[in-house]
Formats: C-alpha cells, sequence, structure tokens
C-alpha cells in the first residue's frame, strides 16, 4: 500500500467515525457477543500501525533521511565518541525513530565500546548485549582488574583493538595469563592505583608484550605501572604514542623508575613516534646526565614533558623534532639545588630553536596564568580559544614554579625573551586574579603586582589587546603599563630584545604605544553569584583614573591627548559598566558592550525616536499624556 | 582549466588542483586523459550545491589529501571527533537542506575531507540534546507504535532518554 492509498483510508475512517448517524444506526449488540470487539479491537491496532507507518514515511521525507545508512553511522559514531564513547548516554539516539534505530542496532562498530561505566544494575547483562550486536567488530574495552574482565578478555582477545585497564598491583601479576595473543591489539592503557592496603608496587611485563604477541600494538600509555626491570621498557618498540607517567605521590616507585638512559633506549625503538609524554617517569640521578646520541622523531606531533628541569632538558637535548610539534614543558625545580633560573635559561634555549624557525608557527596569542605557578600557552590562532568550546592544544605551554612576584618577573623575561612574539595580538589575562572581594589585596597574595605587569608588558609587542577581568588585576595592569610607558621614553633598553625592538620602534614607543582592553566580567562572578557595588565602583573609578593618565602620556609615539583606542566588555554580568559608560567614552577612542558600539549620540538620536514612538501609540489609544508630537523632542 | 556539468546543466570552469580534490573527477580524469576538452557531467550534484562545494576545494587546495583508507576510529579524543576548524565552521554554517546537500555532494563526489565537516556539524548539532529536541531539530516524528517504544526502552533498559 502506498503512503497515498494508507492516507486515504485513514481519511475515510475518520469521516466515518465522525457521523454521528452512523454510530447510532449502529445495531445494538447483545453483551456476550465479544466478536464485534474483537473486530474493532484489531482494526485500532491496525490503525495504529498505519499511522505509525504514516509517520515513517513522514519521516523518510525529512531532509536528513536523504542520507545513506553508512553516512549517519559516521554521524552516530561521531556524537558517541565526542559524548563519551564508554557512556551510555548515546544510546538515546535508538528511541529517535524507526530508522535510527535500525541504523544503530545494524552496526557493530557503534557497540564496540564496552566499559563498566555506567550502573551496575545492568552491567553484565549490557556487556553480553553489547557484545552480541558489535557483530564481530573489533572492541574497545575499558575495564577494572578483576576476574569478571579476566574472562571476559580471555574470551575475546582476538578481536580485542583498544584495552584500557584499572587496578591494583596484586590483581595485575596474572591477569593475562589466559590471554595467548592480542592480534588486534592496537592501543593499551595500564593504569595502577594504590589503597591503604595496597600500596604501587612493581609489576613484571607482560608476558604477550615480551614474547611480542601483539604485532599491532602502536599506542601505550602506563600510568604508574613501573617494571621490575627498567631495561624492559625497551620491549615497547615501534609504537607512535607513548605515555610514561606517574603520580608524583607514589614515592615507593621513584628507586626503580627506568633511568635517562633508559628512556633514551625506549624511545630509540620508535622512531615514528607521533606522541610523547613523560611525567615524574625517570629516575633522577645525577650521574646519569650525560651526552647521549641524538634521536630524530620527525613524525612527532605533540612532545608533553612534565619533570625535573635538568631531566627535562637532558631529554631535549638528544631529540630533534619537527618545529611544528606541539610541546609542553611544566619543569619542576631541580631536587638538589637552587640552580631553577639558570635551568629555565637552559631550558628556553630548546624553546627558542624550536620556534625561532621558519618553519615554526606564528605565534599570535597567549595566555597567562599565575599562582604558586607561573604559566604561558602560546597559540597560532588570533583570539585565544575558549576553553569552555575547545581544548585545543597550544603550540608551546611553559609551566614554572615561583613563589615571590621577584621570581615571576625573573621568569617572564626568560621566556618571554626566548620566544618569537612580534606577530602577538592577543594577551588573555584573564586567569591572573580571581578575588575581586578583597580590599588592599596584600602585595603578595596578588597574582601579579603592578611591577610584574611592567616586566611582561616592557617586552610584549605594541599594539597589543589584553583581556582581563574586572578585578583587582585590572589596576595592577593599568598601573604596571603606564608606569613602563612613563619609564620608557627617559629609558635606553638594555638587553639585547629590548635594543632590538627600540631600534625597531623607537625610544618612546616602548613598551607600547597602544592598549586594547577587554574589561570583561570576573570569574567571582560566576562563582558567588554577586559582586560587591563599592568594590565595583572603586574598580571602575580606577579605571577612569588611569586611562585619564593614559590620555594625558606624552611620549614619542603616543601624544599627549591620544585615547586609548578600544575598551571592549564581553559579557558584562553587572550594570556597572553601562554606569560608567558616559565617562569611559570620554577616556577612549571607541567603547563597545559585546560588538556594539557605544556612542552617546546615536543613543540619544534612538532614545528620542522612541519617545516619539511611545507618544504616537498612546495618542491613537487616546491615553492620558499624549501631549504634541513635537513638544518634547528634545526631553 | 576543467569544466564540470551540474544536473542542472550548469557548467563551471575550474583549476585542475581545485577539481581533483574530489577522488572521483580526479578518477575520471586520469581515464579521459589529459588533454580531453569534454565538461564532465556531474548529474547528483546541482549548481548551487555545487558552488559551495568548489569553494571548500578553492580554500583547501593545495593541502594533503587525506589517506583512502584512514580509519578515525583510533582517534578516540573528543575533541578530534566534533573540532572543526574556523574557516570550515563558518563554510559550513547554512541552512538544514543545504548542509545536507552538501554532505551528499562530498559523499558521491568522494571528498573525504568536506564530507568529516559535513558529518561533525551534524553531530555537532545532535550532541547533548534530549530526543524530543533531535526529532524537533530535525523535522521529524516518533513512528515508533508504543509497543515498539516499550520494546526498544525494555531491550535497553541502560539507554537515557534526556
Amino acid at each position: 500500500m502506498t503512503p497515498t492509498e494508507i492516507s486515504n483510508q485513514l481519511d475515510h475512517l475518520a469521516k466515518i467515525l465522525r457521523e454521528p448517524m452512523i454510530m447510532e444506526s449502529m445495531p445494538r449488540l447483545q453483551l456476550s457477543r465479544t466478536s464485534e470487539r474483537e473486530r474493532i479491537r484489531k482494526a485500532i491496532d491496525s490503525g495504529i500501525d498505519i499511522l505509525a507507518d504514516l509517520k515513517s514515511y513522514r519521516n523518510a521525507i525529512a531532509s536528513i533521511s536523504f542520507l545513506p545508512d553508512e553516512l549517519l553511522t559516521d554521524i552516530f559514531y561521531k556524537v558517541m565518541i565526542s559524548e563519551g564513547a564508554w557512556y551510555t548516554r548515546w544510546c538515546r539516539l535508538i528511541l529517535i525513530c524507526r530508522r535510527w534505530h535500525r541504523v544503530i542496532m545494524n552496526n557493530g562498530k557503534l557497540w564496540s565500546w564496552i566499559s563498566e561505566n555506567d550502573s551496575s544494575a545492568y552491567h553484565g547483562e549490557r556487556v553480553e548485549v553489547w557484545k552480541t550486536r558489535s557483530k564481530g567488530y573489533p572492541l574497545s574495552f575499558k575495564f577494572s582488574i578483576n576476574q569478571y574482565s579476566s574472562n571476559l578478555l580471555a574470551q575475546n582477545a582476538h578481536r580485542v583493538r583498544l584495552l584500557e585497564l584499572l587496578g591494583y598491583t596484586s590483581d595485575f601479576a596474572d591477569f593475562f595469563s589466559r590471554v595467548p595473543s592480542f592480534p588486534m591489539l592496537e592501543n593499551l592503557r595500564f593504569s595502577l592505583q594504590s589503597s591503604d592496603e595496597q600500596p604501587v608496587t612493581l609489576v613484571n611485563v607482560p608476558l604477550f608484550l615480551v614474547e611480542g604477541r601483539a604485532p599491532r600494538l602502536r599506542r601505550i600509555c602506563l600510568e604508574n605501572v613501573v617494571f621490575t626491570s627498567p631495561k624492559e621498557l625497551q620491549l615497547l618498540a615501534n609504537v607512535t604514542h607513548l605515555e610514561l607517567t606517574r603520580s608524583i605521590d607514589y614515592r615507593d616507585l621513584v628507586t626503580a623508575l627506568p633511568s635517562l638512559k633508559d628512556i633514551h633506549d625506549t624511545i630509540q625503538q620508535s622512531p615514528a613516534l607521533q606522541t610523547l609524554i613523560i611525567r615524574h617517569y625517570v629516575n633522577i640521578d645525577i650521574r646519569d646526565i650525560q651526552s647521549f646520541p641524538t634521536i630524530s622523531l620527525p613524525d612527532l606531533g605533540l612532545l608533553n614533558l612534565n619533570m625535573d628541569i635538568q631531566i627535562m632538558t637532558a631529554i631535549l637535548q638528544f631529540l630533534t623534532f619537527p618545529h611544528t610539534t606541539h610541546t609542553s614543558y611544566i619543569a619542576h625545580p631541580r631536587y638538589d639545588g637552587p640552580l631553577y633560573i639558570r635551568d629555565i635559561k637552559s631550558l628556553m634555549i630548546h624553546v627558542r630553536r624550536h620556534l625561532q624557525h621558519r618553519d615554526a608557527p606564528i605565534i599570535r596569542s597567549a595566555k597567562v596564568e599565575s599562582g604558586l605557578y607561573l604559566a604561558f600557552s602560546f597559540f597560532q590562532r588570533d583570539d585565544y580559544p575558549n576553553p569552555i568550546f575547545s581544548d585545543e592544544d597550544p603550540e608551546t605551554f611553559i609551566l614554572v614554579y615561583t613563589i615571590t612576584q621577584r621570581e615571576n618577573r625573573r621568569m617572564i623575561a626568560k621566556i618571554i625573551n626566548a620566544l618569537p612574539l612580534e606577530k602577538l595580538t592577543t594577551l588573555d589575562a584573564t586567569s591572573i586574579t580571581h578575588d575581586n572581594h578583597k580590599l588592599n589585596t596584600n602585595y603578595f597574595e596578588q597574582m601579579f603586582s603592578w611591577e610584574t605587569w611592567r616586566t611582561l608588558i616592557r617586552l610584549l609587542p605594541v599594539g597589543l589587546t589584553i583581556r582581563i577581568g574586572v578585578n583587582d588585576a585590572l589596576p595592577a595592569l593599568l598601573r604596571g603599563a603606564i608606569d613602563a610607558m612613563e619609564r620608557a621614553p627617559n629609558t635606553v633598553p638594555s638587553g639585547r630584545r629590548l635594543k632590538r625592538l627600540s631600534r625597531q620602534q623607537g625610544i618612546g614607543s616602548l613598551p607600547f604605544s597602544n592598549l586594547v582592553l577587554m574589561a570583561s566580567h570576573n570569574l567571582s562572578i560566576y562563582l558567588n553569584g554577586t559582586v560587591d557595588a563599592e568594590i565595583q565602583e572603586r574598580l571602575y573609578n580606577t579605571l577612569l583614573t588611569y586611562l585619564s593618565r593614559y590620555r594625558d602620556l606624552d611620549t614619542k609615539l603616543k601624544p599627549k591627548g591620544k585615547l586609548l583606542e578600544t575598551l571592549v566588555f564581553r559579557d558584562p554580568q553587572t550594570s556597572h559598566c553601562y554606569d560608567f559608560a558616559a565617562r569611559l567614552y570620554e577616556v577612549t577612542d571607541k567603547l563597545s558592550f559585546g560588538d556594539s558600539v557605544w556612542d552617546p549620540v546615536k543613543i540619544r538620536e534612538q532614545e528620542r525616536q522612541w519617545r516619539k514612538r511611545l507618544r504616537r501609540a498612546r495618542k491613537r489609544l487616546g491615553l492620558p499624556g499624549s501631549g504634541s508630537d513635537h513638544s518634547s523632542d528634545d526631553d | 582549466m576543467i569544466v564540470l556539468k551540474t544536473s542542472d546543466n550548469e557548467t563551471f570552469t575550474v583549476e585542475r588542483d581545485v577539481a581533483e580534490r574530489s577522488v572521483l573527477i580526479k578518477n575520471m580524469l586520469d581515464d579521459i586523459g589529459e588533454n580531453s576538452e569534454q565538461a564532465i557531467p556531474l548529474p547528483n550534484v546541482n549548481s548551487s550545491v555545487l558552488k559551495k562545494v568548489l569553494e571548500y576545494c578553492e580554500h583547501h587546495r593545495g593541502e594533503p589529501l587525506p589517506a583512502a583508507d584512514a580509519d578515525t576510529s583510533q582517534d578516540d579524543t573528543r575533541k578530534r571527533t566534533t573540532d572543526i576548524s574556523e574557516w570550515d565552521q563558518k563554510f559550513i554554517t547554512v541552512d538544514q537542506e543545504m548542509l545536507f546537500e552538501i554532505i551528499l555532494a562530498a559523499n558521491y563526489l568522494d571528498i573525504k575531507s568536506l564530507l568529516d565537516v559535513g558529518c561533525k556539524t551534524v553531530a555537532n548539532m545532535i550532541k547533548g540534546k534530549t530526543p524530543e529536541e533531535i526529532r524537533k531539530l530535525f523535522n521529524i516524528v516518533n513512528d515508533f507504535t508504543p509497543e515498539e517504544e516499550a520494546q526498544i526502552k525494555k531491550e535497553n533498559e541502560w539507554a537515557e532518554d534526556r
């Protein structure tokens, strides 16, 4: 039956049922006669089926239904991965309509990610159902190490592609004993955890790795897994992704960690590495630090090191990788001495070599963070990506540990001087301080003092857009920036970089001639929901004061009277910025709220128009106070 | 230069390296030889869609083509699955009908990267939404009978309908 015929039949049926005469003229049935009721019940069931078919036809002509099954599957798979493949949330898609249900049920790939991460009530049953529905497709498993997962693995080892295991050292010992080989295994992650009864201790390398019975293994992550013999680490050969990490709290493992030589020899086994992550996984022994043969990793896309700075520098000495490789360095002070700043200098030599190159990405935006540490993320894109919407890797991330503002300034000089920041256009500093509730923030409590800001801004290129919250960081930034500008005309710059900048831009332009603030909302508003009006008033008055000082400043490239180019308020969370708009407009060239430029002439004109329309409306309705159209336009 | 002829008989003259972002066109060109001047018929693509597709190919000309057997299933990181570059995002900001037309054209013309952008966009539209919101978004209705729906829910008790 075609959809048109179905539709005609339904129309006909509806007409009959709506006709009261027909119902009234029906012969009275005997109560014992059930066949008529049965017949009607069947007719209703049939009607429901017809209606569902009609709805299916309705769906078939929706634009998304023109996509073939394989493309729908691809889309569903992407949804599943992005919402978390180990969770079952994506399964709601089977409830959308018959076609989506059919497509999902028929595709083994969608059912191939199996974990115990959901409600345990259905766990065993669900695993069995998913295994069946996966239809022989290679499986991805994520399980705790226990008897159940051991059995499951033994039964399915022939088609396991990805394996993530979490457990205690004692459970790990015989876990793989019943698995002869992993012919499909490509991705392996072991994580060991500790409890009061079971500390993390050393483990033997699983036999399947020793005997090479996982020939397709390319991605390995060992988390708190340290082998009894560090040399055995070299069994992890020909991989493209190597992640060796240890929680810094698991100190028992320290003495058994591989030496720098072991790490060198392990990396050497995998020349096609694309990702290399090492976190507190190298034995810190000063005797180990020596020269090793260079290892070239031409495919390396990400290098992430988090460790003692001496070891980090030693690793960088024997590695060569493309200038496009994303790098992340969390450099801890050396364990045996106070030479941190000198070590940072050595580290920055490597960073400079990596980024000061024609093949290296151009750095256009940066983010600075500070607490008990100082961190910079550098991005190629114009605007620092919003971390809520994107977790894009920076081109380079550098984190060092600082305690005092003086240390901050020294580190800033070392880091910024090593980087090619001539094209930097945006600095995101919204994380610098979160607390705008404290009055008279202590010099040391404030994450960046104005002197630190002065140091930083002196080193950055002109015309920079700085994004910062309306909090105590804002006056500190403005004071530091203006102080740097005030000092600059009479200061002969010292240091190679500043001299070069002054040659390019002329004395008087340093540290900048142009500052664009993005005085956006404050994080504390999100956290606490309210702000102290008095504090906000103080902050906005301070902003006005500094912008006036900026206006009156007379430097070679910033003549007296030239206003701050742009002040933008993004996503303002309080009305204070609007209350101060008229006064801020006087000390800026361009004032914006979001994408709307604040222009008092236009605003007055709009208000006039609005009043006019209101009066006309009142007049039409005969309401009092309508007056004349021309009487009070200038109110 | 290559001439492409659409289903509505419009012709587009494009540079070879732009057209060859499509594996289908590349194979056709390989088959008919270098010097053929005849228009390549694309009966499954209309002119408005081809115009958009060529805009994409023009922007991405010179970029390495993804391997034919590239399997993204190993790429289990969430961000790579649904991240789309800024230009591509702007490019693909079109109405739903055009979006699905672009996806179908990319599939037919075998332009893997464009197909990927299209599918990622649809996946992003679905992400985080409830079944009812998804139905509303794509203008589809719940066509299960009550019995079917009850049965599916019973067989998939772990499935969240939120």
